[in-house]
């Protein structure tokens, strides 16, 4: 006690270590750089795409009217009302999505998994569409709970048939893609079947997209964000005990089951309800955990947020190349992703091909 | 080794432990006393029941009934972390993540005495850099796993164990798929542990000979009971082994440090025919 706090770092390792008494914190220097870095890059992203548009702002007016500094109404409302909203959406739902994929691929030893991949969007997009198309002008708060109740019962599923016992990568994803389909067949039964201006809202909201969105679909996705981000930071550490294997994990002091319960909660209740927010945007939670390990390695600490802040990166990004390639009639940033992620994963399958 | 065996105090102990897969019984009734300060090897046939006794004393699996004691308290009450704060274990074939360093393996082992606000305080340090140096392995602790060994990795984990700062080590066949060399390496390590830190040991061997020569004490099971429990001469005997194993064998003691060995000649049966 009263020690000063003391700062040691290690060339070889690249960690530094601050301590103070009886607090210790372990920072990965290289991680915090990219940290820094790519969170510089989201916020360039939603400057760049909030002042992108058929009525163009420039970047430092962007930033001044987001500030209230602004003195054009005109532009306050553009910008604050309609642009702003929809990039943080993008960034929420980016950062959403990539923390589940790296929990999913951390907690099965499987980089092939992603919520997408496994069904679980489906599941959370079946029981979103379905309550689109069955309960005409349903608030969208009520859409979160319900396509989190379809990505549980598609978690659940996978769980009993393909991964009580140490089941292989591949079966997990082949039961995943084969519940996906099914979900995918009940999502276009009843597009099928609903009522003309129920589905026109449904398949806007299918296609993956984060146009139209503003502060109330912000605000309804928000706190589940707040609630579920913590804990995945908080378990870092237990997941990277759980990459020993849970023999390993279980005898220094993890208790292995009731922390994945934890884990799995927290993946599925991300995807679950980022799908809720902006439909179904595929192929970032697949990508992002991959591209976050490239840069700051496998270690959860790190891999985690540095992850959600690609994932955000990748969605802001998306948004804004749907929008500029084609003005007039947007790409849903979900079809960015998905040209970008499909050869991904594809390129991921015949690597794994040997295993 | 010493030939008479001392009358340790037991920190681990089972008390008639039952287990059983399904309709098989695995352990009938088993108690075992474990002496504090030695290395006792746990041997006998395929499916007697050794790594399950051993998984059972690390609290990886629930007996259908009976107790495993800790320090005098019953292992299932106690906490995941305050297990591992006193038992290290080592099980069986474990595997790591790709490109995990040694370094990163053995800090693994400060898990249990960490938390989110202590997440590597300078006893986290030096438990590491000790088990590094104990080990052997410091000299390449930033390659990664697969690069190394199996003596080498199979020492990485062992390093992983011992930076718990645990009284007692549990290992699972820590010789299994090493050769001659590598598991000398191994059993070499644990002898000079025992030695130098009074480090307890308690392992599943399969290999007969090294478990006499490198343990004080030997429990021998049979059919998931013990056999025979004592001292390498006590176990190693041409009566036990006919008894276990079905083998006749001769045992002649080594000149260079008094371990029985057992020189196997033929299956029981072919006698019997």
């Amino acid at each position: 006690m009263g020690r000063p706090m003391s700062v040691v770092s290690r060339l070889t390792t690249g960690e530094a270590t601050l301590r103070a008494g009886p607090v210790s914190l372990r920072l990965d220097r290289r991680a915090t750089l990219i940290f820094i870095v790519l969170c510089l890059v989201v916020f360039a992203g939603v400057v760049l795409n909030v002042g992108y548009g058929p009525y163009p702002v420039p970047p430092p007016a962007v930033v001044r009217t987001v500030l209230g500094l602004g003195d054009d109404a005109g532009q306050a409302f553009v910008i604050n009302t309609l642009r702003l909203p929809r990039a943080l959406v993008a960034v929420a739902v980016g950062a959403a999505l990539a923390v589940s994929g790296a929990i999913l691929q951390g907690l099965t030893r499987n980089g092939l998994a992603a919520p997408d991949i496994v069904g679980v969007n489906a599941g959370a997009s079946l029981a979103a569409v379905s309550l689109i198309v069955a309960v005409p002008s349903v608030s969208a708060a009520y859409l979160q709970p319900a396509a989190l109740g379809g990505a549980f019962i598609v978690a659940a599923l996978l769980y009993v048939l393909a991964w009580r016992r140490d089941s292989s990568p591949v079966r997990l994803v082949l039961v995943g893609i084969g519940l996906g389909a099914i979900a995918g067949a009940g999502t276009t039964f009843m597009i099928t079947f609903g009522e003309v201006q129920q589905v026109s809202l449904a398949l806007i909201w299918l296609t993956g997209s984060v146009y139209g969105r503003g502060w109330d679909e912000l605000y309804s996705f928000l706190p589940w964000l707040l609630l579920f981000l913590p804990p995945a930071l908080f378990l870092a550490r237990r997941l990277n005990a759980l990459n020993l294997g849970d023999d390993v994990a279980h005898v220094i002091g993890v208790p292995v089951r009731r922390t994945r319960a934890l884990l799995l909660l927290t993946s599925v209740a991300l995807a679950g309800t980022a799908v809720a927010t902006a439909g179904t945007i595929g192929f970032v939670a697949l990508m992002a955990p991959h591209i976050a390990r490239r840069m700051v390695g496998t270690s959860h600490g790190s891999l985690i947020p540095v992850a959600a802040v690609t994932g955000a990166a990748i969605v802001v990004g998306a948004d804004l190349v749907g929008r500029a390639v084609l003005p007039q009639v947007e790409i849903p940033a979900g079809i960015v992703t998905a040209i970008l992620g499909a050869p991904f994963f594809i390129y991921l399958l015949y690597r794994s091909r040997n295993t | 080794m010493p030939e008479v065996e001392s009358r340790a105090v037991s920190k681990l102990r089972t008390e008639r432990i039952r287990f059983a897969y399904e309709e098989t019984t695995v352990l009938a009734d088993l108690s075992v006393d474990v002496p504090q300060g030695r290395i006792t090897s746990i041997v006998g046939p395929n499916g007697c029941g050794k790594s399950t006794l051993l998984r059972a004393m690390a609290r990886l699996l629930k007996p259908r009934s009976g107790t495993v004691y800790l320090d005098g308290e019953a292992i299932a009450n106690l906490a995941t972390r305050e297990v591992a704060k006193r038992l290290g274990v080592l099980p069986q074939d474990p595997r790591a993540p790709e490109g995990l360093t040694v370094r990163e393996l053995a800090s693994q082992g400060r898990y249990p005495h960490q938390s989110f606000l202590r997440q590597w305080s300078k006893s986290d340090e030096r438990a590491v850099a000790r088990s590094l140096e104990i080990t052997g392995v410091d000299e390449f602790a930033d390659r990664s796993l697969d690069t190394l060994s199996g003596g080498q990795r199979q020492r990485a984990w062992i390093s992983m164990a011992l930076a718990q700062e645990t009284d007692t080590l549990l290992l699972d066949e820590p010789t299994t798929y090493l050769d001659m060399g590598h598991q000398l390496e191994v059993l070499e390590l644990l002898a000079r542990l025992n030695r130098e830190e009074k480090q307890t040991s308690v392992m599943v061997l399969h290999d007969l000979n090294s478990a006499a020569r490198y343990s004080h004490h030997m429990i021998a099971l049979c059919e998931g009971a013990v056999h025979t429990a004592g001292p390498p001469h006590e176990v190693v005997t041409p009566r036990v082994i006919r008894d276990i194993f079905g083998v006749e064998a001769d045992i002649i003691y080594d000149r260079r440090n008094g371990s029985p060995q057992c020189l196997p000649y033929q299956l029981l049966r072919a006698a019997e025919d």
